[in-house]
């Protein structure tokens, strides 16, 4: 497989292709690969490195330097910000997230359909490419014993009455004490792309489209991260797939002039998180990643346990004072658990001699009351679960001891000490026959720019309450296919 | 007044490190104060043993410096009490006696002239003044009525290394968060002092009447040498520009005093400092600048009061402005010190516990 990855092309000034597919996320990753196995010349480009999953450990600071978005510092501006985290390299988010799967839930795709008025969308039809993506990058449930910080959390809700799962995830855990290894699209749509004879250049910014004689231009930057001269290149192709994830595709769009519908609905799954210390040990080093979440509450909110390690635990408590002593006392009885919901609307916009796009989020007085319920039944939950003492990561936020001090806390959250975060953005350029909102047609056509297309996370007409990473890849491989059935017309 | 050496270009040095013994004070001074004591108290007693514990326990320190053992708190007064035949508390007794406390009485007659100038001459302008010293350092400090902002001793449980090792500096330098190219060991020997210095990377200047081709050399704290600081702190102290980047460590350095126990201090700050840099630079470009403005404008902000940047400032004044800001009600000012204390929280645990986010499902990262 590493071999295949490497299979990097050559870069010169001028380039062609039939396609080109800008971003190498799940959704670039799955539209490319589709492409090229229909038999066009397709060149993926890519703005980040190109890393194996091993080059750096996971969750690591050296992952967030070479495999974030801005060094994993993007920021949604507006009285409750948001800090949220992309990833930026061969595979995109798919290489730094934990993969936790699921397809989308119907009454999501139902609400797309009436509102956004998408054609030939339900869960039905998304069906075969939910199963055409899982062949390739493949979904399993954690084999054997799961981690006690993770069942902590599906104890609670059981105690409580709630409905609470185990989520599977895109991961080959290859048996019991086996090492596994992580379906991320470097592993999997990447390596597929390259054998049917697809093109990859990593290191590249599209800054531009422009169109002429029928062509489409992308203007990019090549820049080498071994030290090699920048090059600015010109790459003609036919057709255009945009994938550059929900905030990149709109700053690329609109720097290209286009702008109808495009950059105006970002959403988010903006979360709160706490520590939960129990009375007895949770956290064991070398456990798999946590996999329970509790679906009690959508589509108002779901909840979930993150990663637990050290250095997690040491910004998660940041706020609490003697945070050092007692995670270097306790950190096996502690676990990091979060609430999330469905952001208020944000907006992309270029800023005149930045690069960066500003992103803007208008919150609702309601999310932020459910954000605060959330966080309520969260404490709940983990009280229930034997929790002994629940953190919250929200500055002057008090140490929770049992259900009065929950009961005390406030009813609607502030979210001006950026405590909110997200690992999931979408609906920048939502699809759909409906015009007033929707940037491209039912299939990720953009609307007036022929031959052009949206194929990631943008296209998603709303949050998707689950995970969203199935859903990114099933749309993709839904309009692919429709695509290449319409020779791309 | 002769000077040995070619001079010392202050404007480069941030960081002044002394040695102790020999350094601060007139040892030979101390000795023979020392010796008239002891003589009269083995004449009162009739008994020469505490002369011959002291003679041997200072031939096996110096025979444990050379082997740069770990273990050498215990193996000193082990050896000692072994050649003496005597028990180990007893040389303990003894050391403590004569080399820790009675010294104390006569140090502050036998401390060097001009000292006190120079401590005070690089307080104010704005360097950072360390002590390092094989033996316990404080109670002698005290003694000598001289402050550093630093003092550490071969004696530390993260040091347990005598000079040359230079174990004790690298903790120095971890601690402020200076590059040893910045610092600058004033020490009285080149086979302790200089030696540990040239280990680090640093430079030094050791108190000699002798010129020597590995160092520059002085003969008093009056020498030219240190004209041109005492000169200038005289004046106002030589004008220091704000710099982001030393900003940037030193903020980071009082993040790390305020999160983390003593113990931990000396953390690695340089690599810590080096991802909140890279942190900086990787983040969305129009906020990039606007921190970048902010920090140097934090850096700048004591001018006023006190003619310095805050990288120059007592690491006491440089809390003080950082609890400032960070409890401001102005949020531009609290989220500066925000910013910087996620990421050195992040850094620094993930210095800590480096083998926590090794790979997922292997056990054997404990
Ligand atoms: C830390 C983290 C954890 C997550 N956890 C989960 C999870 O457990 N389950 C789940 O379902 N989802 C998860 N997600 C979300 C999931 O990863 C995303 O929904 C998914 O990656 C979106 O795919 P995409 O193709 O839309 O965009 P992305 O994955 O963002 O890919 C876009 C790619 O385009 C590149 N690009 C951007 N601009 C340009 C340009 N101008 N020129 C060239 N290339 C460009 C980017 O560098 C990037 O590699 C997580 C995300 C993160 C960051």
């Amino acid at each position: 497989m590493k071999e295949i990855l490497n299979m990097t092309e050559p870069v010169s000034r001028k380039m062609s292709a039939d396609i080109v597919v800008i971003g190498s996320g799940p959704g670039g990753a799955v539209t490319a690969t589709l492409c090229a196995e229909a038999g066009a010349s397709v060149l993926l480009i890519e703005e980040g490195p190109n890393l194996s999953l091993q080059s750096v450990p996971h969750f690591s600071r050296e992952e967030v330097l070479r495999k974030y978005r801005n060094a994993g510092i993007c920021i949604a501006t507006g009285r409750s910000k948001i800090a949220y985290v992309e990833g930026r390299c061969v595979g995109g988010g798919s290489e730094v997230n934990r993969g936790l799967y699921h397809r989308t839930p119907e009454y999501v795709l139902d609400l797309w359909k009436t509102e956004f008025e998408v054609e030939d969308l339900s869960l039905d039809k998304l069906k075969p490419h939910f199963i055409a993506c899982e062949r390739t990058a493949q979904v399993e449930y954690l084999p054997g014993d799961k981690p006690l910080v993770s069942t902590r959390l599906y104890d609670g809700a059981a105690r409580l009455g709630w409905q609470a799962i185990e989520a599977p995830r895109l991961y080959r855990y290859g048996g019991i004490g086996a090492p596994g290894r992580k379906q991320s699209m470097s592993e999997t749509f990447v390596p597929r792309f390259l054998l049917a004879g697809g093109r990859l250049i990593a290191d590249t910014t599209a800054n531009r489209l422009t169109r002429a004689s029928g062509k489409w231009f992308v203007k990019a930057q090549h820049a080498p991260t071994d030290g090699r001269p920048r090059q600015q290149i010109e790459i003609s192709a036919d057709r255009v797939f945009v994938a550059c994830g929900a905030v990149q595709t709109p700053a690329l769009l609109r720097r290209s002039g286009l702008k109808k519908n495009i950059g105006n609905s970002l959403y988010f799954h903006p979360m709160l998180k706490v520590v939960a210390q129990f009375g007895e040990d949770v956290n064991k080093p070398g456990d798999l990643d946590p996999v329970h979440q509790i679906r009690e509450f959508e589509p108002d909110f779901g909840m979930g346990c993150s990663i637990s390690k050290r250095p997690m635990l040491g910004l998660a408590m940041a706020h609490h004072a003697g945070h050092f002593a007692e995670i270097e006392q306790h950190w096996r009885r502690m676990g990091i658990y979060y609430v999330q919901a469905a952001s208020g609307r944000a907006t992309v916009r270029n800023l005149p001699f930045f690069r960066d796009p500003l992103v803007t989020v208008r919150q609702s007085e309601q999310l932020l009351r459910t954000l605060a319920n959330g966080l309520k039944r969260l404490a709940e939950a983990l009280f229930a679960a034997g929790a002994v003492a629940v953190y919250p990561s929200i500055r002057g936020y008090p140490v929770l001891r049992s259900m009065i001090d929950v009961r005390n806390l406030p009813d609607m959250f502030g979210g001006e000490d950026g405590s909110m975060t997200s690992v999931h953005v979408f609906s920048s350029c939502p699809m759909g026959e409906n015009e007033a909102v929707c940037a491209t047609d039912s299939f990720g056509r953009v609307r007036g720019a022929d031959g052009l297309f949206i194929a990631d996370a943008s296209l998603l007409c709303g949050p998707t309450i689950v995970n969203p990473q199935g859903t990114v890849m099933a749309v993709a491989h839904r309009n692919a296919t429709h695509a290449i059935e319409n020779r791309f017309r | 007044m002769k000077q040995h050496s070619q001079p010392v270009f202050w404007n480069d040095i941030d960081l002044v490190i002394f040695d102790l013994d020999g350094t601060l004070y007139n040892q030979r001074r101390l000795r023979t104060c020392m010796a008239l004591n002891l003589l009269h108290v083995s004449v009162k007693t009739r008994s020469l043993k505490t002369l011959n514990v002291l003679r041997i326990y200072r031939q096996c320190r110096e025979t444990l410096a050379e082997g740069a053992l770990v273990d050498f708190m215990n193996r000193q007064f082990e050896d000692t009490a072994m050649r003496c035949g005597c028990s180990v508390v007893e040389v303990r007794e003894v050391v403590d006696e004569w080399i820790e406390q009675r010294p104390l009485i006569y140090l502050r007659a036998c401390r060097y002239s001009g000292i006190e100038a120079l401590f005070d001459a690089l307080h104010r302008s704005g360097r950072t003044i360390a002590v390092f010293s094989d033996y316990s350092a404080a109670a002698k400090l005290e003694a000598l009525s001289l402050k550093a902002d630093l003092v550490v001793s071969a004696t530390d449980g993260d040091v347990q290394r005598l000079k040359p090792d230079p174990a004790g500096l690298y903790k120095i330098l971890n601690a402020t968060g200076f590059e040893a190219s910045r610092s600058l060991m004033i020490g009285d020997r080149f086979d302790r002092d200089w030696a540990a210095a040239n280990r680090a990377g640093m430079p030094a200047i050791i108190k000699s009447r002798r010129r020597d081709p590995r160092c520059g050399t002085f003969r008093s704290y009056q020498d030219t040498l240190f004209q041109p600081v005492v000169q200038s702190a005289d004046t106002g102290g030589t004008f220091a520009f704000p710099s982001f980047e030393k900003c940037v460590r030193a903020i980071v350095n009082i993040l790390l005093r305020q999160e983390l126990p003593s113990a931990r201090q000396s953390e690695n700050v340089e690599s810590i400092v080096t991802y909140v840099l890279a942190t900086h630079a990787g983040m969305p470009d129009y906020l990039r600048l606007a921190f970048r403005i902010l920090t140097v404008v934090f850096d700048a902000w004591p001018y006023p009061a006190t003619g310095k940047p805050f990288h120059r400032l007592s690491s006491d004044r440089r809390e003080d402005q950082v609890n400032r800001w960070r409890s401001s009600r102005l949020q531009i000012r609290s989220g500066l010190i925000a910013f910087y204390r996620t990421f050195t929280i992040f850094g620094v645990y993930s210095e800590i516990y480096e083998q926590d986010v090794e790979c997922e499902g292997n056990p054997e990262h404990d």
